[in-house]
């Protein structure tokens, strides 16, 4: 049926590797960078989708439809990590060269040590039942995450030409942050 | 439309299953000679091997109880540990299976919820090809959005016992989404629309094209879906932005619905009755009676302020009392604020707050009860949104993807997501999760593994789904043993696995050793599930026992069919027969005779099909005198009041 065939022509081996390999903001033909415009992004993401997703393709043979299902998880998982701050970070951080910050678990000086007291406080409101301290130390949490987020957004703000020791810095900053948000689910 | 162009949406309940499609004019449910659309989810099986579907097996539930199996859905793709709760409510007989699975026990004959599952959907299935006249094999299926991935599975697999081609799992609240949002909105006069897309070049491509992004994006709205069926609970929260329906996120639990309310009342009445009496009523005759009753109560509360209870207990002992609506709302209200935990969850991933929404939907029969339609408008500050048939709008959704998957209607699209994390069990018996929950579908993860020991060629994987951090807190989906990795030595394989997850919220796993490029082969265990070579057995199985079956029952269905034709024709034959001309009035008598004859003798239903078919054709000539005289009719009843107003 010719109204489903747009992978089904002789460029769709070609789309799908372009999907597959590609650069995430040439992907969305957005410019590079942590500053991104969220809904210009969500309406690139929608155009993109309806043009590509299995659905589009169920009446094409089996080998349409498998691009189609490849394609369209790459750019759900692109997506996914643009839109979100802290993975849009990693993603720029990993393209820039250097360890990821999963390759280097370091964390700021004294982060520990404040996790685990925090946790310890929260395990003992727990026990106590005293919600009036499990919400102070939401309130603290939630702002120590703000924290790390806005050192996050400084940081890979001005990655393009960064030294080694500001992406390490903000490898520190995406590993805290992790541990900040432990913290976090342990009191939802 | 040719039959091959119809793929039917299908709701396969907990309480009632129903089956739907939609052409030009729009989704419609396919009724019974009744005109309802719901098949109670019930079956009752005899001695004989004879099974009966619907209301009469419901009807007769009480008489049979050991025999009865309903609300199945609540067993498929669980084990026995899983299913405690459920054990002292069922009154047939469930026994554990293979692996981590379970078996309704009939008397010894073991079957499967996917095997009963299939049962349903065949009905179903027939009742289709009833209206249709012809075979139809295509299907979109419904289940909770919060089902996971075996129990997704489990009901494809029901769906091919059935001899139903499942071109699509859709999420339950998903297709109430799309019955409202999209099914109920004719199609838009097509225009030629361009964008431009940053991805690959299009321009030797015929086909559509996208909608433009700026167009899309200029309104949408956020919809919650609160779908509160027989045996599950789901929310989901919905963004629609022009042609496309994005799920932002879902949760729920596949173990809480209409039944547990039900439940409520039958606790009440088992603690009342051991008080008063000192006798534990639990034999499975009375627990079905007890069931049926109380599902009566629930809903005469839902009408009226109180409902009076009056159970006979033998021996002169009468149980009485008079339940207000008040007191069954104190007792249902835990598991309405279990709803609404979910919800507040589903939100919390969505990062909205409940009065950001623009509308909620309300869905499932359990959402006629008063407190669940208060304490939702409550909690989202809004009036609760009801005006399809919260019984029908799932199937009305899933015939409109049906539509959209036949190629017949391009202005709308799904966008889904997978309801659970999915991930790994690593060493040391943690979950490594590789794909979040509430992650868009289709997605993709890819994890390396290597080899401990020199000249392994294999490696075992564990998949597991679930949020807690602890595999043996989640549930085991399936070991991938993945096999034909060339020897080498400890550590030097390089196995990249992929996991996609498709548009039906299934795993796909493909794996291929990076040093040799060697795809190698996997094989599959499902954990609470049938294996390919199970599910291919039963299927062969019941091809055998289903022709006999649907021989059979193809001709009851057909002798019915005869008795109400031949009986409308007399009927049309009194009325109108004057005006035919004798030969073909003779021959219409004759032609009468004939046929229920053979419906009487005759045990060939294609003969009958092809008998009742022509004399169909015979009667035309007598259908269209009666029309024209009918209309007759109503010209002279509108003249005359006409002439009447007039004066």
């Amino acid at each position: 049926m010719l109204a489903q065939a747009p992978l089904a022509c002789t460029d769709c081996h070609q789309l799908l590797n372009h999907v597959q390999g590609a650069d995430y903001f040439e992907l969305f033909g957005m410019p590079r960078g942590f500053d991104l415009d969220a809904a210009e992004l969500d309406r690139r993401y929608l155009a993109i989708s309806s043009n590509i997703h299995p659905d589009k393709f169920a009446t094409a043979g089996n080998e349409v439809q498998s691009f189609a299902l490849r394609a369209s998880a790459a750019i759900n998982k692109a997506f996914n990590v643009l839109k979100s701050p802290r993975q849009r970070a990693e993603y720029l951080l990993e393209t820039a060269g250097g360890k990821s910050a999963a390759d280097d678990k370091r964390v700021p000086p004294d982060l520990l040590t404040s996790v685990m007291m925090l946790r310890e406080e929260i395990e003992e409101a727990k026990s106590d039942g005293d919600t009036a301290a499990l919400d102070r130390l939401r309130a603290t949490i939630s702002r120590r995450r703000d924290e790390a987020d806005q050192k996050i957004a400084e940081l890979s703000g001005e990655l393009t030409d960064s030294s080694d020791e500001s992406k390490e810095e903000l490898r520190m900053h995406l590993n805290a942050a992790k541990y900040i948000d432990n913290l976090l689910t342990q009191l939802a | 439309m040719t039959t091959n162009d119809i793929i039917l949406g299908i709701d396969l309940g907990t309480t009632f299953s129903l089956v739907a499609f939609a052409d030009a004019r729009g989704p419609q449910v396919i009724r019974d000679a009744n005109g309802d659309g719901r098949l109670p989810s019930v079956l009752s099986f005899s001695p004989n091997g004879k099974v009966t579907i619907g209301w009469e097996a419901r009807r007769h539930a009480v008489e049979n109880p050991q025999h009865t199996v309903y609300s199945v859905k609540r067993l498929m793709g669980l084990g026995i540990d899983d299913l405690k709760k459920d054990l002292p409510y069922l009154a047939y007989k469930v026994v554990p299976g293979e692996r981590e699975t379970i078996k309704i026990d009939l008397d010894g004959e073991l079957l499967s919820p996917q095997e009963v599952s299939a049962l349903i959907l065949r009905e179903l299935k027939q009742r289709a090809e009833r209206h249709f006249g012809r075979p139809v094999t295509r299907a979109v299926v419904t289940v909770p959005a919060y089902f996971d991935d075996s129990q997704r599975q489990a009901t494809r697999d029901a769906g091919r016992l059935a001899g139903l081609d499942v071109v699509r799992i859709v999420n339950e609240p998903t297709a109430a989404a799309l019955a409202y949002g999209i099914g109920l909105r004719t199609a838009p006069a097509e225009k030629p629309r361009t964008t431009n897309l940053p991805i690959g070049d299009k321009s030797k491509c015929t086909g559509e094209t996208a909608p433009d992004p700026k167009q899309t994006a200029s309104h949408s709205s956020t919809v919650a879906v609160y779908d509160l069926g027989g045996g599950t609970f789901d929310v989901s929260i919905l963004r629609l932005t022009g042609d496309i329906l994005e799920v932002i996120s879902t949760h729920g639990d596949t173990h809480l619905g209409g039944d547990d309310f039900d439940r409520q009342i039958v606790m009440l009445v088992q603690r009342e009755v051991a008080e008063q009496y000192k006798v534990e009523i639990d034999s499975p005759a009375t627990r079905q009676a007890l069931r049926t009753f109380s599902e009566e109560v629930k809903n005469r509360l839902s009408d009226n302020e109180s409902a009076a209870i009056e159970l006979d207990l033998g021996l002169g002992r009468l149980y009485q009392r008079t339940i207000t609506r008040d007191e069954f709302e104190s007792l249902a209200s835990g598991l309405v604020d279990r709803t609404l935990e979910s919800c507040k969850k589903a939100l919390a991933d969505a990062k909205l707050e409940p009065t950001q929404l623009d509308q909620i939907v309300l869905v499932g029969g359990a959402t006629r009860i008063p407190l669940v339609r208060r304490r939702v408008g409550e909690y989202f500050e809004k009036e609760p949104y009801t005006a399809l048939n919260p019984d029908e709008v799932v199937a009305l959704g899933a015939a409109v993807q049906g539509q959209i998957l036949a190629g017949k209607r391009t202005d709308a699209l799904l966008l889904d997501v997978t309801p659970l994390s999915l991930g790994i069990e690593t060493m040391g018996g943690a979950m490594g999760k590789l794909i979040m929950r509430n992650t868009r579908i289709p997605c993709q993860a890819t994890e390396m593994f290597t080899t401990f020991v020199d000249g392994q060629t294999s490696v075992k994987i564990n998949v597991l789904q679930g949020e807690r951090e602890l595999a043996s807190d989640c549930r085991s989906l399936a070991t991938f043993d993945l096999s034909g990795i060339p020897p080498m030595p400890a550590g030097i394989p390089k196995l990249e696995v992929q996991f996609l997850i498709d548009a039906n919220g299934i795993l796909i796993v493909t794996a291929r050793e990076q040093r040799s490029g060697k795809e190698s082969s996997i094989q599959v265990i499902p954990a609470h599930g049938l294996t390919q070579s199970e599910v291919r057995r039963i299927e062969q199985d019941s091809v055998r026992f289903a022709r006999e079956d649907m021989q059979a029952h193809r001709l009851i269905d057909l002798r019915n069919q005869v008795e109400f034709d031949i009986h409308k024709t007399e009927q049309m034959l009194a009325a109108y027969g004057s005006a035919l001309p004798s030969e073909e009035h003779t021959a219409l008598v004759e032609g009468i005779r004939v046929l229920r004859d053979l419906a009487a003798k005759t045990d060939d239903a294609e003969k009958l099909h092809r008998a009742l078919d022509a004399f169909g054709k015979q009667t035309l000539g007598l259908a269209n005198i009666a029309l024209r005289e009918s209309l007759r009719d109503i010209d002279q009843e509108d003249n005359k009041e006409a002439t009447t107003s007039r004066s």
